[in-house]
């Protein structure tokens, strides 16, 4: 099995919304908590980034809206005190911590989705759906960095010839802009070429088509039937069953239903780390072979 | 086969006063490779426009242009975007996706071509090119010469009988510029493509080409074989632009077959003059004053885990100078420059300007009276409407130039040709008064004409007293202009010396003229000096 | 995917469509699901607007100076977010709108947005971003004739546009958060006054300091190349 890097943008992309989506469309603990489980199980599986910034930042985001809710609702049947006038109560807390839980996975599933779904990969999406707007997104993939270089270049310029008057904030924020215009200026003059070349080499003759080298392997067609069965059966788990309620008292679901849903969804967000790991592991048992 | 026939082809831009084409014609065998060459302003852009019809400029045109028998204006959209390729000056901006095999798949895209065609096209075109190894990396990670390239295969990727281009080596560096033109041999050579070349510098592509094409003033001079086209370029300001053995043949009216490689101009040389008198007098030119700049066992790098660009480079530069500083790409000559206009700092060593350690030049005071660089790129110092409002920037409402624009004040910097965007960018960086100027390739892409100028205008800064520092891998122009030059190799100075004993004593890295007198005449490192020596000699009988 | 051939209701839609159909649709889905899952539905109706504007102008030919003029423009607004200091997303997308029309700024808007999540990573505001940056392009393109003549209109539509965004990414904050709720929304809206007013300033800044720079610049394409 290969890991989702090596899927075709397609199939990654349809299993990323998928877990999404449905994290998002239900609101119900259970399901809160398995993507938030694996999300972050995923993600330093993944290795989708270093440094501990982020986890601090998921960490204070999660505490303060588990802690902001249940100052705003007061629903809920038991009360375990009351603050002010108000009756801060087991369902509002257990309900912000659903919340919380939902949006930090999310952030999760997302900074994953950032590392695997890089620009190549999205364009080569975009292209299916429309070859003139991912030609655009190209072109301003590319444009990003050139003219951040470009910007560097004229601020050197500039400054030899006197630009900067002295070493002082209001000083380098003018020159900023100058340097702004500058760059755009340039960029502007200089697309018209980008321009020409694109018209000379027959932009406009005709219907675009949109050229990936990603192509649609069986394994691809594999992942991508997976994920839709997996996410058929949590959503008819999801709309039949009975649903998860946090007012006025915390109900659990049962029944084959739930049971459906709840197996299904956590089939669905460990595939990726199935497949990850279970690639490592061929590496690995390859590599002792040779 | 014929396959491209301009028929006395005319044109004016849409306002403009006199023809930029007039009664242009000539017809290109497929196969060959034609060389259209002229000054700036001679109409050979122009020219090249008009043959692609998707680049046909607003104006009045008449005459005609046929492209392998059929009439432009008759061709499909298709045929017209494939089987004629254009190729721009700027390696930068002609590139217009983020990968390298995303841009050679463009135009098949834009002809709705299917994709499993458009694999084999691009694969193939990469492994022709050689640029398999680029093939995943992003274009604006790749080195001018790599992006000259990239754009050239993804208009062959389209498979054109035609390939027209618009200056393609002159923001290239030698060696980058010498790959990417034995390219178009090969393209001609192995795939009989018909390659056109606008340039206004003859060196790099005149030995391989099949036949020149002369421009002025909108009219062809000259259309045959090189040998016999460049005979009627004497009195044009591109015979400064001809290799060193062209130059000597032309200047020194010879007879018969022009020489054009160095072993050719050697024997004319041997078998038309005397050597008795072997070198001319020579003038010490180093300089005797105070320290301009001193660097002293100068280290630098741009990241903390990175290589050293420069491993204790040391160098001293007098007052009153012209100093040049050449080297091979990525020798750190550039580098050189930013560290001594103070852009970016070395981490050990030291570098002084007048006398002065550069950290003690505080609050931008390097940047008032004292230094002053021109880049490499001019176009970096442009920020206004037009060349007054730019000079009016630095210079206050009334400034003094050393030499005369004012024909241009009222353009738009981004209007004007590539000379005069260096006139004006060099004009400005003057106004702030340096008294050490430093110079980046200030040569690159420069037609003959605008290089003489620069020169004039450099010797007269030096006799104000101003201090010259040149990086250049123009050695033509280091042996004209400078006092004394340096070799950078590795990020060090490797040799130091008065100039005529620099050339001389190079054995590479020397001036085409230098190479082809060697041994024959001693020191005759410019054409001028050689015309000298052959005149003092006398002819042989 | 629709082929409308009138210009005139092709123009209508594009413009009625993120004012009306899509609102319509919010309420509508917010009935259906009793008002639990509006952050699914304004999702789903934002990509939706999205796709639709870009299949509209999948159809439509234009020109390839055009296109990389507002490629230039998407890409120096990302290009500003490195300075810093410097965040002329806005205020760029609002003078692509202004000097190349309505469509060019929507583009503009909606690439930037989309491209600078590549850097500051993508997340499910992605497109509501788009969307609201986007839809900032097509005001100013709509009031394209006062905001080129008068500051006064400019300020006005620099502090609109800077609380539209600043409001329309606050309620994106509380959906997300959970269901809706005014008074979580308003509570958003206090903690945030600070991070809104820094916003619309420099919204307001930006847009009085380089209109006129690069308004100059695009002026002088449109005229010299006909863009």
């Amino acid at each position: 099995m290969r890991s989702l890097d090596g899927h075709s943008p397609l199939s990654a992309f349809i299993y990323f919304m998928s877990v999404i989506g449905l994290c998002m469309f239900c609101r119900d603990l259970i399901i809160s908590s398995i993507s938030l489980l694996f999300s972050v199980l995923y993600y330093f599986v993944y290795g989708a980034g270093r440094g501990v910034g982020f986890h601090i930042f998921a960490a204070v985001f999660f505490a303060l809206m588990v802690a902001i809710n249940p100052f705003f609702y007061h629903g809920g049947s038991t009360v375990l005190f009351v603050l002010g006038d108000n009756p801060v109560t087991l369902e509002a807390v257990i309900y912000g911590v659903s919340a919380s839980e939902m949006a930090v996975s999310v952030l999760y599933w997302f900074r994953a989705f950032t590392r695997i779904m890089t620009e190549d990969k999205l364009l080569s999406l975009a292209g299916r759906f429309s070859p003139k707007f991912s030609l655009m997104l190209s072109m301003v993939v590319r444009f990003v960095p050139l003219f951040a270089r470009r910007s560097k270049k004229v601020n050197d310029a500039q400054r030899v010839l006197g630009a900067y008057k002295e070493d002082n904030v209001v000083d380098a924020v003018r020159c900023g802009a100058r340097v702004f215009s500058g760059t755009a200026g340039w960029a502007l003059e200089n697309g018209i070429t980008t321009a020409d070349s694109m018209a000379a080499r027959g932009y406009g003759t005709g219907r675009r088509t949109s050229f990936s080298l990603y192509r649609s392997r069986a394994h691809d067609f594999v992942l991508i039937a997976l994920t839709l069965v997996l996410l058929a059966g949590a959503v008819v788990g999801a709309a039949a069953g009975e649903k998860f309620s946090f007012y006025p008292e915390i109900v659990v679901p049962g029944g084959a239903f739930a049971i459906l849903l709840y197996t299904f969804y956590t089939a669905l967000c460990a595939t990726s780390t199935i497949l990850e790991i279970s690639e490592r592991a061929r590496w690995k048992y390859l590599k002792s072979k040779i | 086969m014929e396959i491209l026939k301009v028929e006395d082809l005319s044109f004016s831009y849409a306002g403009a006063g006199s023809p930029s084409l007039d009664g242009v014609s000539f017809s290109a065998r497929a196969g060959e490779i034609i060389a259209v060459c002229g000054a700036s302003g001679s109409g050979k852009s122009t020219l090249l426009r008009m043959i692609k019809r998707e680049l046909i400029p607003e104006g009045e045109r008449s005459g005609d242009v046929f492209i392998c028998g059929a009439r432009q204006s008759d061709l499909t959209p298709r045929d017209a975007a494939a089987d004629v390729g254009f190729v721009f000056q700027s390696p930068e901006m002609q590139i217009v996706c983020d990968k390298v095999w995303h841009e050679l798949a463009f135009g098949l895209e834009n002809l709705g071509t299917e994709q499993s065609v458009i694999r084999r096209r691009v694969a193939e075109t990469a492994s022709y090119f050689g640029i398999g190894g680029i093939f995943d990396k992003r274009t604006d990670e790749l080195s001018g010469g790599q992006k000259q390239l990239v754009a050239l295969a993804s208009v062959c990727v389209m498979s054109p009988k035609i390939i027209l281009l618009d200056e393609p080596t002159s923001r290239l560096d030698p060696i980058a510029s010498l790959e990417f033109v034995s390219m178009l041999r090969r393209l001609s050579r192995e795939l009989g493509m018909t390659v056109i070349i606008a340039e206004h510098t003859l060196g790099g592509i005149i030995d391989m080409c099949d036949r020149l094409i002369a421009l002025d003033g909108g009219k062809i001079i000259a259309d045959g074989s090189p040998r016999d086209s460049i005979k009627s370029l004497a009195k044009t300001p591109l015979i400064y632009t001809l290799p060193a053995p062209a130059r000597v043949f032309i200047s020194t009216h010879g007879e018969g077959e022009c020489p054009l490689g160095v072993s050719e101009g050697r024997a004319y040389i041997e078998n038309n003059f005397k050597n008795e008198i072997r070198s001319l007098p020579r003038s010490n030119k180093s300089g005797t004053g105070g320290a301009a700049l001193e660097m002293k066992d100068v280290f630098f790098r741009y990241d903390r885990r990175g290589d050293d660009v420069l491993r204790g480079m040391s160098l001293r530069v007098s007052d009153g100078e012209i100093f040049s500083i050449l080297g091979a790409n990525g020798s750190g000559k550039s580098t050189a420059l930013s560290v001594i206009s103070g852009i970016r700092r070395a981490y050990s060593g030291r570098v002084r300007i007048f006398g002065k350690d550069i950290s003690e030049y505080k609050n931008q005071t390097l940047y008032r009276g004292c230094l002053s660089m021109l880049p490499q790129d001019v176009q970096t110092v442009f920020l206004k409407n037009t060349v007054y409002e730019e000079l009016c920037d630095v210079g206050g409402k009334d400034f003094e130039l050393p030499f005369d624009i004012s024909h241009l004040y009222k353009k738009h910097p981004y209007d004007l040709s590539g000379g005069e965007q260096q006139l004006a960018a060099l004009a400005k960086v003057l106004l702030t008064k340096p008294r050490l100027l430093l110079l980046d390739e200030p040569t690159k892409g420069l037609d003959g004409a605008t290089k003489r100028l620069l020169k004039t205008i450099i010797s007269s800064l030096k006799d104000g007293g101003t201090t010259t520092v040149i990086v250049t891998h123009d050695t033509d122009f280091a042996a004209d202009i400078s006092d004394r030059c340096a070799l950078v190799f590795s990020g060090e100075v490797i040799c130091c010396d008065d100039v005529d004993k620099f050339f001389f004593e190079s054995e590479f890295y020397t001036t085409e003229t230098s190479r082809m007198t060697r041994g024959y005449y001693d020191g005759a490192v410019r054409v001028d000096d050689v015309l000298r020596l052959a005149e003092i000699n006398g002819r042989r009988k | 995917m629709i082929a409308i051939k009138n210009e005139k209701a092709r123009t209508f839609l594009r413009v009625a469509l993120p004012f009306f159909v899509i609102p319509a649709v919010v309420v509508a889905g917010a009935v259906a699901f009793g008002g639990t899952r509006y952050v699914w539905v304004t999702l789903a109706v934002s990509i939706l607007a999205l796709l639709l504007f870009i299949s509209g102008f999948e159809k439509k030919k234009t020109g390839s100076r055009r296109i990389v003029v507002t490629c230039v423009m998407a890409a120096l607004a990302i290009v500003g977010r490195f300075i810093p200091l410097f965040k002329p997303i806005a205020a760029l997308t609002a003078i692509c709108g202004i000097y190349l029309g309505g469509e060019a700024g929507f583009l503009c808007g909606a690439l930037s947005a989309l491209v600078s999540n590549f850097y500051y990573g993508h997340g499910p505001w992605t497109p509501f971003q788009m969307l609201a940056w986007g839809l900032i392009g097509v005001f100013a393109g709509l009031l394209s004739r006062p905001l080129k003549n008068s500051r006064a209109a400019l300020c006005v539509f620099g502090v609109v546009t800077g609380l539209f965004f600043s409001l329309v990414m606050d309620v994106w904050t509380v959906m997300w958060a959970g269901a809706f709720d005014f008074s979580q929304y308003l509570a958003a809206i206090k903690t945030a006054i600070p991070h809104t007013v820094m916003y619309v300033v420099s919204n307001v800044v930006y847009l009085l300091l380089l209109r006129r720079p690069i308004g100059e610049k695009l002026d002088r394409l449109k005229i010299k190349y006909g863009v």
